[in-house]
């Protein structure tokens, strides 16, 4: 297998190589484009269990759970790999990948590391039900009501943005337990399957004319106890575990993939002599922003060393909160250019699927996720302002 | 080697801290004190000059990462002097193919020692009409550099008697207009363009980038301290915001300073494209961040007394010399077309 190559980069990385080469069709993102947001979703679903079948769908798990305790230094050779191949990105499973294992690991039972795990490695999506209507930046004032029967827990309540629940079996859920304690204290973590009945899922669509988030109605949903993760009313604890874990090498791979975007852009241009190279503003604006990833490349690479040598969390919390806000800044500033260098013919509603390439006003228009998703760039600010320079809160 | 830099930094940052302090700067720009001579013989004394040389030239090898945190100390500290057209000229001169014979390494060894300093060329494309050639440097520079034919360099000796100091924005630097005709050529150093350009670039970005520092560090303390409405400035939002945006991008411009000193040092086909580039990027970033340190400090920011003002027009200076950053720019998309053509990888990160 591959991944038995991993102590030897040259080998692992072009095994991988070679078996992308083998495996994925040339043509897959015209395939990609001309389909359906349905079909995308089931080729990601292939592309997973594909990478599964060589041990690279978690190679960063521990091996108890299905990985190979992959350190950071061998993710990002598998993520470089992927990003210079430009294969398809796996946005159906940013849960699975991410908070799942972010949250379980270090705050889940034995029982639910070995119930979930495993099979989420093989492909099971899941979904982060978090923000409501009136509960988004101000998170732990969230109300979604759980109350105790028998070994049961009872929800009533609504959730909203949640991405790609939809498609998911499972949900990780923070409700409130304790209305009469403080905001943060009375809030825990559940576990709850998909097909639970009482649960409504209503697509809404969004900016770019996809449904991947909806909204969750909660009826006299029935939880089991054993679901809870770490201890009742312990939620909110357990929540910065989930949310520590949605930055770091997820930002290392989206700024691989715009490197090589970018790059094929630029190429592209000049073999076709295309006419925005002789317009002064549009060359140069492309040439900062060129630099300004570099920056954000060489900033993301040295916070990823800093995890690998234990740097404490205090600092390198602060280092991901500066990279999320200079990244996703970079990545509108770009759409925004790549939308005026296409000026009209930007406008048509090409398909996006493969997110393979820049195309007209897509990118631009989903930027926004970026600068919203994650704690908003104005929370970013807060944090970078009194945490990282320590001016006093308001 | 990142250790070794890391100690020098250290080391030059504390000198600087102490014998460079913002009353020492006000004093001089004020014409109270002589800082820049003092620095002058203090810099020779501790040998910075010679941390970025070979040591073919009596230098410690440190290359252009050297050259970068001597001039980003100095630009965090604004420092007075002549230093960054000497450290960029000498540099240029060690990396020429005639570096290790007469007049050259006599001069390598009379700059490093302190007995003079050098002057560059102010802009190294503009022919002035009235038949001057303006340099950044000191009046009482020895020799300079200046744009030849092509890709050449013409050094020349400079009569000191001749210089007419201009009165520049910048108080912490000096600008010299010299006759064309008072100028007596030296030798042409032949292909040394693209490296002085990559140098003098470099230079230029970590100087900026380290003002940008020394005001926002700067700016964030006082946002600290001065109270309105009953409480400090620092904590209206509106402020916090812009502060952390600046930090934000003070980051990311360092982060271009090193791409570029490693790509040089490296002799990777993107030198020049990432020194350039560092160059236009840095001192954008840094002119924002320096013009709005100004307006975080309200009515004293608009005063000689305090220290927003020299940043701003040190960085204003660093952004209009060498090249339009435009200019740069071009040039950047030009190197980079011929990479991809060459299938050169000028984006990968070691
Ligand atoms: C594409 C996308 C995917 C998402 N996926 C998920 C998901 O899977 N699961 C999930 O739980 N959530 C998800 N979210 C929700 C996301 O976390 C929230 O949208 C986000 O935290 C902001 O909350 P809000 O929408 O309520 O905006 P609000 O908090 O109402 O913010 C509105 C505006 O006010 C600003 N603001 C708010 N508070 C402050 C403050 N203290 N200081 C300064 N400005 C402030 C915000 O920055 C914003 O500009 C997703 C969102 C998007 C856009």
């Amino acid at each position: 297998m591959i991944i038995d190559l991993r102590h030897d980069e040259s080998a692992f990385r072009s095994a991988i190589r070679d078996w992308i080469a083998q495996t994925l069709p040339s043509d897959w993102a015209e395939v990609a484009d001309r389909g359906t947001e349905n079909e995308a979703v089931e080729y990601q679903r292939w592309w997973f269990g594909e990478l599964a079948k060589q041990g690279l769908s978690v190679p960063h798990w521990p091996s108890k759970f299905g990985g190979v305790d992959l350190g950071i230094a061998g993710q990002m050779m598998v993520a470089d790999e992927m990003a210079r191949a430009g294969t398809p990105q796996l946005s159906v499973y940013t849960v699975t990948l991410n908070h799942l294992p972010g949250t379980l690991i270090p705050c889940g039972s034995p029982e639910q590391q070995v119930r979930y795990l495993p099979p989420a490695a093989q492909g099971a999506v899941w979904c982060q039900g978090f923000s409501e209507p009136g509960a988004g930046s101000d998170l732990a004032s969230l109300r979604c009501r759980a109350v105790r029967d028998g070994d049961h827990y009872v929800i009533n309540g609504q959730k909203i943005w949640s991405s790609m629940s939809r498609f998911a079996q499972h949900c990780i859920l923070l409700v409130r337990t304790d209305p009469e304690a403080s905001k943060h204290a009375g809030i825990s973590f559940l576990i709850m399957d998909m097909d639970t009945p009482g649960l409504d899922i209503r697509p809404i669509e969004q900016i770019d004319g996809y449904a991947d988030f909806s909204e969750l109605f909660l009826t006299d949903v029935r939880i089991p106890v054993e679901n809870l993760v770490g201890e009742e009313n312990d939620g909110w604890k357990v929540a910065q575990a989930t949310l520590a874990s949605e930055r770091g090498v997820l930002a290392f791979e989206a700024g691989e993939r715009r490197r090589h975007m970018l790059e094929d852009y630029y190429r592209n241009a000049v073999a076709a002599k295309a006419a925005w190279l002789e317009d002064d503003e549009f060359r140069r604006q492309f040439m900062t922003l060129l630099a300004d990833l570099q920056a954000s490349r060489r900033l993301i690479r040295q916070l990823l060393r800093d995890h690998e040598n234990g740097e404490p969390h205090a600092s390198t919390a602060m280092a991901s909160a500066r990279i999320k806000l200079f990244q996703t800044t970079l990545i509108q500033k770009i759409g925004d250019l790549i939308a005026r260098i296409e000026g009209l013919d930007g406008h048509l509603r090409l398909s996006y699927n493969s997110q393979r390439r820049f195309v007209g006003m897509f990118d631009y228009i989903y930027s926004f996720a970026w600068t919203i998703s994650g704690g908003t760039n104005e929370i970013m600010r807060n944090v970078i302002a009194e945490r990282g320079l320590g001016l006093p809160r308001g | 080697m990142q250790d070794l830099l890391a100690e020098v930094r250290e080391s030059i940052a504390t000198v600087l801290d102490e014998q460079c302090s913002s009353l020492a700067v006000h004093g001089f720009t004020d014409g109270r004190n002589a800082l820049d001579q003092e620095l002058q013989s203090l810099v020779a004394e501790l040998g910075w000059l010679a941390i970025s040389l070979p040591e073919a030239s009596g230098g410690i090898g440190l290359g252009s990462q050297g050259l970068a945190v001597l001039n980003y100390e100095l630009g965090r500290a604004s420092a007075p002097g002549s230093f960054l057209a000497t450290s960029v000229a000498v540099e240029a001169l060690a990396r020429s193919e005639a570096a290790g014979a007469e007049p050259i390494a006599g001069l390598i060894a009379d700059v490093v020692a302190g007995s003079v300093t050098l002057a560059l060329s102010a802009s190294m494309d503009v022919q002035r009409t009235d038949g001057a050639v303006w340099l950044l440097g000191d009046a009482s520079a020895k020799s300079a550099l200046i744009a030849g034919e092509g890709d050449d360099i013409e050094l020349i000796d400079l009569d000191a008697s001749k210089a007419e100091q201009l009165r520049i924005w910048d108080d912490t630097r000096s600008v010299i207009s010299f006759p064309m005709s008072a100028c007596k050529k030296v030798m042409t150093l032949r292909g040394l363009r693209p490296t002085l350009v990559s140098l003098y670039a470099l230079a230029l970005a970590a100087d900026s980038a380290g003002a940008a520092r020394g005001t926002l560090d700067r700016t964030i303390a006082y946002m600290k301290e001065r109270e309105q409405f009953g409480r400090p400035i620092g904590s209206f939002q509106a402020l916090k915001h812009r502060a952390a945006d600046h930090q934000v991008n003070a980051k990311g411009a360092d982060e271009l300073v090193w791409q570029a000193a490693e790509q040089i040092d490296a002799s990777l086909p993107g030198a020049l494209l990432w020194s350039v580039m560092a160059k236009a990027n840095v001192t954008e970033v840094a002119a924002r961040i320096a013009g709005d340190c100004v307006q975080l400090h309200g009515g004293v920011g608009f005063t000689c007394e305090y220290d927003p003002h020299l940043f701003l027009k040190r960085v204003r200076l660093d952004e209009m010399l060498l090249l339009p950053n435009g200019a740069l720019r071009d040039e950047a998309a030009r190197a980079f077309a011929d990479a991809l053509g060459n299938d050169d990888d000028v984006l990968e990160i070691a």
